[in-house]
């Protein structure tokens, strides 16, 4: 059913390419050198700023290269009121550098005016899918465009739960139409953490809908994965990856690094592998 | 039980500290809500956002922090961010935010007794990051300044670049945090009353103390003065030096460093060329 269904949010997204998460130890090799790469996705929360360094960094990378905003505080299924002056100042951002698109997660990160800072799971009940289409709506109107809406990976899961994360993710695009950020990564952790098979994941996401991949290495802490963004991508989600882009296509893939940064050129290396693996899963 | 007391009820197991009395309790409640297996219980299951909210704001702190944060050592400034937290939780949706109530915070610390001076060094600390992403505003330069006639200098108001700080401190301070920056040993500072700049020059921020005499005049601009204004407080306050040469001497230095605003000049250029503009 899912299948058939046009998907407005995704018809107006470009295929980037393969790109990597801009992080601040590159920042003045980027600037300075240049270096090939399809496209750079920056946290958007790094460049809420009055003004100083962060902008004149994105205006130099803006130049050269397109690029995507990805925010980690939206909470779009907090049950405080939407944040409007968070909304309206990520609005006069993209407005200033025109970013191909903009995500953020499906999560809350805080409660009764108070924030966690982290990507907490959300009970996926009736009362939470009506909950968080209603708030996709009012934010994208808000922003004047779609979003994405990336998987978070999690450790726990809630005990009112009625349906699954992958059916309740592919409902709320559906319903919301918004467009789906996959990290294939998370799915893999979120798997192992709750002891189910991450391709049946994959394979109940409307195909129309999703935008974006994100690939990242996670930490193995023996009863559980935790997902750091510290490690090389591992084999096994290598393997799920070439399993989505044979599903969803040649979808525009981000290699997210956060601890233990390598040089860029492993970074761009990483990039790479994600392109030969796209084109062989491809035939 | 609603989606707004599920969250509540989390928001409260994972920030309340663990052997509270209040925090045995949320988590047990928070525990009945959660699935949990044998391999990982629900209990270690929370237990993992617990720590990780903590983990994730003492890196933050230390980052926004650095020299406070070295001269207190790690066990001593785990302990104070532990505690600051629990007094001012994170609000703001970006964790930038999360050290802004530090500086005052310690002020109010038994913490005092022992470094008198961190207050003072961790509001250092806060500035220089302030004034690292403070707006972009077009600063007045030696050139901008020699466009005008010298007969309309006098009028001019000037004012200090909003991406500026001045900190009036007991003790000397800029001393630490510069010894920190250099990677070399630091010394208990000197009690000394001094006041501190902290500015930006294109995209890097400086600090330095400033003289008596120039802070009495820059703390005047900082309000917005005429030039005449600022000249008589530098001449007042000005001892052994020709006060026309001290006013040449730190008006060049203020102009290279990029310490005054313009937009005060521009929109007085722009009224006595053409009054009807806008
Ligand atoms: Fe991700």
């Amino acid at each position: 059913m899912f299948e058939k269904a046009v998907s407005l949010a995704c018809a107006h997204l470009p295929a980037l390419g393969f790109g990597v998460g801009l992080r601040r130890p590159h920042y003045s090799q980027v600037l300075e050198q240049h270096p090939p790469m399809d496209w750079f996705e920056v946290i958007s929360e790094n460049f809420m700023v009055p003004g100083g360094q962060p902008l004149k960094v994105l205006e130099g990378i803006r130049e050269r290269y397109p690029v995507v905003f990805h925010g980690v505080s939206l909470s779009i299924g907090s049950t405080d009121p939407i944040r409007r002056g968070y909304l309206k100042s990520l609005a006069s951002l993209a407005r200033r550098f025109e970013p191909a698109w903009i995500s953020d997660h499906l999560c809350w990160t805080g409660v009764g005016g108070r924030s966690l800072h982290d990507l907490l799971p959300l009970p996926y009940t009736d009362e939470t899918l009506r909950h968080v289409v209603q708030r996709v709506r009012i934010v994208q109107e808000i922003l004047g465009q779609p979003i994405l809406l990336e998987n978070v990976s999690s450790y726990f899961e809630f005990a009112n739960a009625t349906m699954s994360e992958w059916n309740f993710l592919a409902t709320v695009a559906e319903e919301a139409d918004c467009a789906i950020l996959l990290d294939i990564n998370n799915i893999f952790v979120s798997a192992f953490n709750h002891r189910f098979d991450p391709r049946v994941y994959i394979d109940a996401i409307p195909i129309g809908r999703v935008g974006q991949f994100h690939l990242a290495g996670h930490s193995d802490h023996g009863g559980y994965l935790l997902d750091t963004h510290d490690h090389p991508i591992r084999e096994e989600v290598w393997r799920l990856y070439e399993q989505a882009v044979r599903r969803f296509g040649p979808v525009s893939t981000l290699i997210e690094w956060d601890d233990n940064i390598p040089e860029f050129s492993r970074l761009a290396a990483v990039a790479d592998e994600a392109r030969q693996r796209a084109r062989t899963a491809l035939g | 039980m609603r989606l707004k007391q599920l969250q509540r009820l989390i928001y409260a197991g994972i920030t309340t500290p663990d052997g509270s009395v209040d925090g045995r309790l949320y988590r047990s409640v928070a525990e009945r809500a959660l699935r949990g297996d044998v391999g990982l219980p629900a209990a270690r299951r929370l237990q993992i956002y617990t720590e990780a909210y903590f983990l994730r704001l003492l890196s933050c702190l230390r980052e926004d922090f650095p020299a406070t944060s070295t001269v207190l050592g790690d066990a001593r400034f785990e302990a104070l961010a532990r505690s600051y937290i629990a007094h001012h939780p994170p609000t703001e949706p970006s964790i930038d935010h999360a050290g802004r109530h530090f500086p005052t915070f310690l002020r109010d610390h038994s913490i005092l007794l022992d470094f008198p001076f961190v207050a003072e060094l961790a509001r250092l600390d806060q500035a220089i990051t302030e004034v690292f992403i403070a707006p972009d505003s077009p600063v007045l330069d030696a050139d901008e300044m020699r466009k005008l006639a010298p007969e309309a200098w006098p009028t001019l108001v000037l004012r200090t670049h909003p991406a500026s700080r001045m900190l009036e401190c007991e003790w000397r301070v800029g001393d630490v945090r510069r010894a920190i920056d250099n990677a070399t040993p630091w010394r208990n500072p000197h009690r000394e009353r001094t006041v501190l700049l902290v500015w930006r020059n294109q995209m890097d921020v400086y600090f330095r103390e400033l003289e008596p005499a120039e802070s009495a005049a820059l703390r005047v601009a900082s309000e917005g003065a005429a030039f005449c204004v600022i000249c008589e407080t530098l001449a007042r306050a000005h001892f052994g030096e020709d006060p026309a040469e001290a006013i040449n001497r730190l008006l060049g230095r203020w102009l290279a460093d990029g310490v005054l605003a313009v937009c005060d000049l521009r929109a007085q250029r722009a009224a006595t060329r053409c009054p009807q503009r806008r």
